[in-house]
């Protein structure tokens, strides 16, 4: 009787591949045709830090096993709009209150060990995420404001997420990974928290990891390499305009390279096939050796700018020296400091001429948000030098530095990390022009973790004058930060008193709201050109410039994006649709 | 004698103790925690960050963490890595074994090389050939290992330019494709990656052991006792090895404990320009990300190889100098 | 035992020392590298941070000095153009030019740069320089690195942060290894009191005695409360936990009753070679990179960064002098059984007699040579800091960090601008000049090698 069950539920899974809905892979996220595609082979790539864990619920690296092996959802983004599409689910319906949104779930998609995906996957997933004794990194995703988002399972198929208010970012949420209930359900219900954080650690056999994206683990060597290999479930519904299943290749080999010199010669001898150059002197390297037919590969250059951003900033708490921070709180103060931030001359010396400079806390990548009108204050010492004469720095000492009617000098600390190069060669940039305007700054470069602290302390006085750092994480759908924009933010840097100082800090807070819960793109952006309106002339943080990305393949590879969408957003390729020539 | 080495292993203790707890207290005195780079993560709230720091425990005094720990020392666990969420030794050893690898080679080579040029420099002293060798020597002395593994990767990548032929791989430790390799070939593989990096990490070295070694049997050779030896008649072989030799490596043996936790603190810096796997990339990022436990338990198990080393070392001093008493 | 009277041992030793060429000529280099950054104002022809945005000439190769004049073709006082630069399409780094057009520029000497002081010491302001040209043109005789700032000046100032960082710590490192890896090798076997018992109180013991009873109680008061409050923080509830706690609490309560018993009967002894060497195994557990962290981070952003720096690696070698004591110990383990120290003794010279004639001398061989790889490890050591991010930082250089940003632009500091190899050079000639001087100061002090 057991047995016939079994088979019966074997025959059920049959027929569930005959009808799987198939999801196809638009031809126009790539350059090549199916026609000219061949299976197989392996693409090998490098990373600069080691993995350090399978464990999709406790992984806090940039780059990590379970985002590479399944980095999909219910949704996706397409490359060429970005757009939001239905992937894992087969389509999605928007509630008229705007605060429920329901997935049908695409029917025939399997685990890699032959289990159903089902909505279960994705209430096991975000319980686990979600419960603060597994200590995810995901956790503050399903909140908003605190308030929590519930995913509510209608049927197998069927789920449906219930936002707690109208969230312009909904779509980012339903994005995540779903991990198999199976496995990880048994777990959870009968060990808790502490169960799930021993599971899948980098001594799991290669076997047992579950995946429903392109990817299976096949082996992993400490600190050495990861070999992950097709997931042939994946295929079944994933396909090409012509039918064939994705992804391609046989193998895909992720190298762990610390040094980025050592990459470089990997790359410049053909053992890698992917490379990110990110100075000058790589770009190079490459470019003769293409020259020298030495190399058959192909590196864009300036593709687009990468998605961070990089900038200066001064402290308003400064209760302890008030004519400190009367100072940083004065706007023409700061606005005097983006004159004499000579942002051409960073992209010239520290990025070699392959930077992009910056003035809003939009990453310049991202294009359709970038307001173009929003006033830039470029360099210029003379125009800096009349907004402190206003502010009363008209006469200068015996060292050539302003001082006011007080005889007070103008000066003020800078630091940065040390070990970042480019970040300390900014940081001379601007010592060496506010020299010449008669600014005296006193640059030291203090430990990550020592800066850090000063920087997010909070209160009336905190310990430090000015800082550049940078931030990354900014989304498409709404680029401002949730711990940046709102006063009482964790990363409102320049203030952290705990309220709105400035009466455009609570403009912008209000603004940052009424973003985030507008769903018409069209008024969001407005909203969003408006902020950048308002942080121009209030001058929170005085925006330096960043690098470019330029990616770099070897032409073994094909099926690349089309030029138009290789960018630091979209990356240079979707994997699935990478195949090896020769 | 049984007395001193019972004295020995009950000093033990005390050490332990202290140096452990000296170690915590500075690996703790540095500014910030594993979770201080999550907060500039801007997606992430003050308060998941609290949590956590609760869940890891580093929101306790320092004296509570390194008892804890002390507790979990005393399992013979040497505590969880918070990077990895995974026990320590789990995580260390594959790549501990790797830095072996190079490691053990290199030091065999060392002393293999350092040593009779260290010898010969002092019997020929002031030669062409003693010159020429010191020269040599302070060459690798005087570049710095990371450029130095800089400048391996720069001349094997032209070899390969120029004839087409990788004559060894430019960094890592095995090539794509290892894990389908029958076993001896994954040998061979890994051996064919090694020589680049140990050749590297042996460079650096050959000029300090040898200059010693050539001082101190220069020193030897001055002395009284191998004139009385020469003026015996000994034959020159004899004066050298059996008399010189002996006297002149006295001192090394009193750093041989140190070779023993040397086995386990990796290769240096050419294994991270050179994507070699081993401990020294791995313990700098640990230190990079302030993984607590990695570093202590890493620290102690060096801390324990050192004391053993110099145990045995003590003893083989005594050994080697029947001179030396221990009351 | 001794040949020569300390009165002529000088001048003999000055004698054997001119006799080894490559000493004298280390010596020699070692006087010019140290005279250079000591008035590197007056050597270098820029200031070291130097640079102009309007022409920019970053990446500069060195300047080529032209001897002949290629109008006439006939010999002329050396001369540099001015240079016009571009940008190279395939590898996207400047290019520059000579630019004959805007005329040749003579070399000249004893200059004076008004725009560019520098002060001598730290007190004497000057603006002369040993050469230089008229501006627009330039002579970089090293090339510039990314900013355009004259290498040979940066390197000549370099050498101020590179030649001095080793000294100190060095020297802190070898005093401390001496004198305690002889103490610990002389007095091995010779336990010393570390406490007094109430009834040996008298005279200086009514205030050592009390000190030391405190002290150990303290100690005692120590043990209890770790060994309790490992017993009271112990998450085990398993047969296994409980018997650890058991023994934890056991060592505890028994280190204190042997504390109490010993300190108010006897006095405790302790050796002093046991006392020394653990003292150094515990200073070995001290892991240097992170002690290097937090040190850095006591100290108030407000102090200039390059005196942090020196007193961080100053302290270091106040922590690294346990190899070198072991090493001293074992040598003097050695010979203070050798047959002249037990006459000396027999003869009735005293301990600190015996060490400083037979004692310290026997190690002076191993500790010349060692020290002489030791100031320059500190070169080399100051160029691993720079790798890791934890060096000297802008506006000031050394030769370890110049050459640590040759490391960063990879192969391209080896094809497309190869001058940025010259500190590794300077870093060479030091080490090759420090190490030769040693070999030259140990035979020279050596009095059975004097031929």
């Amino acid at each position: 009787m057991r047995r016939a069950l079994v088979w019966m539920a074997g025959l059920i899974a049959l027929a569930g591949v005959a009808s799987a809905q198939t999801f196809v892979w638009p031809q126009r996220w790539t350059v090549a045709k199916p026609s000219e595609v061949k299976r197989g082979g392996t693409l090998r790539a490098a990373v600069t830090s080691d993995f350090r864990t399978f464990n999709p619920f406790i992984t806090a690296e940039a780059t990590n096993v379970p985002d590479t092996i399944s980095p999909y959802g219910l949704v996706r983004r397409d490359p060429t709009t970005g757009d939001w599409i239905p992937y894992m689910a087969e389509s999605f319906s928007i509630s008229p209150n705007k605060l429920e949104i329901t997935f049908k779930i695409r029917r025939g998609m399997k685990w890699s060990d032959g289990r159903p995906i089902t909505a279960d996957d994705w209430i096991m997933t975000w319980r686990i995420h979600t419960d603060k004794a597994v200590g995810s990194n995901s956790y503050d995703s399903f909140f908003i404001d605190g308030k929590p988002i519930t995913l509510r399972k209608i049927d197998d198929y069927t789920l449906r997420f219930t936002y707690p208010r109208p969230d312009a970012t909904a779509f980012f949420v339903a994005e995540f990974t779903p991990w198999p209930a199976h496995i990880f359900g048994p777990v959870y219900q009968k060990e808790g928290a502490e169960g799930i954080k021993k599971m899948w650690t980098l001594n799991e056999k290669p076997e047992n990891i579950v995946s429903a994206g392109p990817w299976l683990v096949e082996s992993y060597r400490p600190g050495e390499r990861l070999v992950l290999k097709r997931n042939p479930a994946f295929g079944e519904w994933n396909k090409d305009e012509a039918g064939n299943p994705l992804p391609y290749l046989d193998r895909y080999e992720i190298k762990i390279v610390k040094d980025t010199n050592a990459q470089l010669a990997e790359f410049l001898a053909g053992n890698i096939d992917l490379m990110a150059p990110s100075t000058v002197d790589h770009i190079s390297q490459i470019r003769q050796a293409i020259q020298q037919g030495r190399l058959d590969a192909t590196i864009k250059v300036n593709a687009s700018p990468v998605a961070s951003s990089q900038f200066m900033v001064f402290n308003w708490n400064k209760a302890s020296d008030p004519f400190k921070q009367s100072l940083f709180r004065s706007e023409k103060f700061r606005r005097a400091m983006s004159h004499i931030v000579n942002r051409q001359a960073v992209v010239e010396i520290v990025y070699g001429g392959l930077g992009t400079p910056m003035y809003s806390s939009v990453y310049p990548v991202l294009t359709q948000w970038v307001n173009p009108k929003v006033p830039k204050y470029e360099y210029n010492p003379q125009q800096a030098a009349k907004l402190l004469a206003e502010l009363g720095f008209t006469r200068k000492d015996r060292e050539g530095y302003l001082v006011d009617s007080k005889g007070r000098r103008l000066e003020f600390n800078l630091a940065t990390n040390a070990g970042n190069a480019q970040r300390e060669q900014i940081a001379k940039l601007i010592v060496d022009e506010a020299k010449k305007v008669g600014v005296k700054v006193n640059f030291t470069a203090i430990d990550f973790n020592t800066l850090v602290g000063q920087l997010l302390s909070s209160g009336p006085d905190r310990p430090f004058d000015a800082i550049i750092i940078g931030l990354s994480g900014g989304d498409l759908d709404w680029p401002f930060g949730s711990n940046v924009v709102p006063c009482k933010g964790n990363l409102h840097m320049w203030n952290k008193s705990g309220q709105c100082l400035d009466p455009r800090e609570t403009q912008l807070e209000a603004l940052y709201s009424r973003g985030r819960t507008e769903l018409d793109f069209k008024k969001r952006q407005e909203i969003g050109y408006r902020m950048q309106e308002i942080e121009a002339q209030l001058l929170p943080v005085i925006y330096i410039a960043g690098p470019n990305y330029h990616p770099a393949w070897n032409n073994r590879l094909g099926g690349e994006h089309p030029d138009a969408i290789i960018s630091a957003i979209w990356g240079q390729r979707e994997l699935e649709l990478t195949f090896i020539k020769k | 004698m049984t007395a001193y080495v019972l004295r020995r292993i009950l000093y033990l203790i005390p050490t332990f103790f202290g140096a452990t707890f000296l170690a915590f207290l500075i690996i703790q005195m540095a500014p910030g925690d594993y979770l201080t780079q999550l907060e500039l993560d801007p997606k992430v709230t003050p308060e998941t960050i609290a949590r956590l720091r609760a869940q890891f425990g580093l929101d306790r005094p320092v004296y509570e963490q390194y008892l804890l720990w002390m507790n979990n020392l005393l399992h013979l666990n040497l505590g969880y890595s918070f990077a990895y969420q995974a026990p320590v030794l789990e995580v260390i050893w594959p790549r501990v074994v790797n830095s072996m690898v190079i490691v053990i080679p290199s030091t065999l080579l060392l002393y293999l090389v350092a040593i009779p040029i260290g010898v010969y420099g002092a019997v020929r002293q002031y030669s062409f050939g003693d010159r020429l060798l010191s020269f040599l020597a302070y060459v690798g002395l005087s570049v710095p290992s990371f450029f130095l593994a800089l400048i391996a990767i720069y001349v094997l990548l032209q070899i390969k330019f120029r004839t087409g032929v990788q004559v060894f791989p430019v960094s890592g430790m095995t090539s794509s494709g290892f894990e389908q390799m029958p076993p001896l070939r994954q040998l061979l593989d890994i051996a064919w990656h090694a020589v680049v990096p140990i050749l590297v990490a042996v460079a650096n070295d050959i000029a300090g052991l040898s200059r010693l070694m050539r001082g101190q049997m220069l020193e030897v050779l001055s002395q009284d006792f191998i004139r009385t030896a020469r003026a015996k008649g000994l034959s020159e072989r004899v004066v050298l090895y059996k008399h010189a030799f002996r006297n002149a490596v006295i001192p090394f043996v009193a750093t041989l404990g140190g070779l023993l936790p040397s086995l386990i603190s990796g290769a240096g810096f050419v294994e991270v320009v050179m994507a070699w796997p081993g401990i020294t990339p791995f313990f700098l990022d640990a230190i990079a990300n302030q993984d607590l436990y990695v570093i202590a338990g890493f620290l102690t198990v060096s801390l324990v190889l050192l004391m053993i080393g110099n145990l045995i070392s003590d003893l083989l001093l005594a050994w080697v100098d029947p001179r030396i008493r221990y009351e | 035992m001794e040949r020569a009277a300390p009165s002529t041992g000088l001048a003999l030793a000055l004698r054997q020392f001119r006799r080894h060429r490559l000493a004298v000529w280390g010596g020699r280099i070692l006087l010019v590298l140290y005279l250079m950054a000591a008035f590197a104002g007056f050597f270098s022809p820029y200031d070291p941070n130097y640079y102009e945005l309007y022409p920019p000439k970053g990446n500069h190769p060195p300047t080529r000095i032209h001897f002949v004049d290629p109008e006439t073709g006939r010999l002329t006082r050396p001369f540099v153009y001015a240079t016009r630069r571009t940008i190279d399409p395939v590898t996207l780094q400047p290019r520059y030019e000579e630019d004959p057009s805007q005329g040749k520029f003579y070399i000249r000497f004893f200059v004076r740069t008004p725009d560019q002081p520098y002060t001598l010491f730290k007190v004497f302001r000057s603006d002369l320089r040993l050469f230089g040209v008229d501006a627009p043109g330039k002579i970089f005789l090293m090339g510039t690195d990314n900013f355009g700032r004259d290498l040979f000046s940066r390197v000549v100032y370099g050498g101020q942060v590179s030649l001095t960082i080793g000294i100190l710590s060095a020297l802190v490192s070898f005093a401390l290894g001496l004198l305690l890896g002889g103490i610990a090798g002389y007095f091995s076997g010779r336990p010393f009191a570390l406490s007094l018992p109430p009834k040996a109180w008298r005279g200086v013991g009514w205030f050592l005695g009390p000190l030391s009873l405190a002290l150990w109680l303290g100690v005692a008061g120590g043990a209890v409360f770790l060994a309790w409050s490992f017993a009271r923080l112990s998450p085990g509830r398993d047969a296994l936990s409980f018997l650890v706690d058991g023994v934890v609490l056991l060592l505890g309560v028994g280190a204190v009753v042997l504390i109490l018993r010993r300190v108010f009967r006897e006095p405790l002894r302790i050796d002093p070679d046991d006392l020394i060497m653990r003292t150094v195994e515990i200073i070995a557990a001290i892991p240097s990179l992170f002690l290097l962290i937090s040190l850095r981070a006591v100290f108030p952003t407000k102090i200039d960064p390059l005196f942090t720096f020196y007193l961080v690696v100053g302290l270091l070698g106040f922590i690294g002098w346990g190899g070198l004591a072991r090493v001293v110990r074992g040598i003097v383990l050695s010979v203070r059984e050798m047959d002249y120290v037990q006459a000396a003794r027999a003869l009735g010279a005293s301990d600190g007699r015996i060490i400083a004639r037979h004692v310290l001398p026997a190690t002076a061989s191993y500790v010349i040579v060692s020290l002489s790889l030791t100031i320059p490890g500190f070169i080399l050591g100051e160029s691993g800091l720079s790798f890791l991010g934890l060096g000297v930082t802008e506006p000031y250089t050394s030769w370890g960090l110049l050459l640590q940003a040759a490391q960063q632009g990879g192969f391209a500091s080896f094809t497309d601008r190869p001058w940025v190899l010259w500190p590794g050079f300077f870093i060479f000639l030091a080490v090759l000049s420090w190490n030769f001087l040693g070999d030259g100061l140990r035979d020279a002090l050596d009095p059975r090698r004097r031929r």
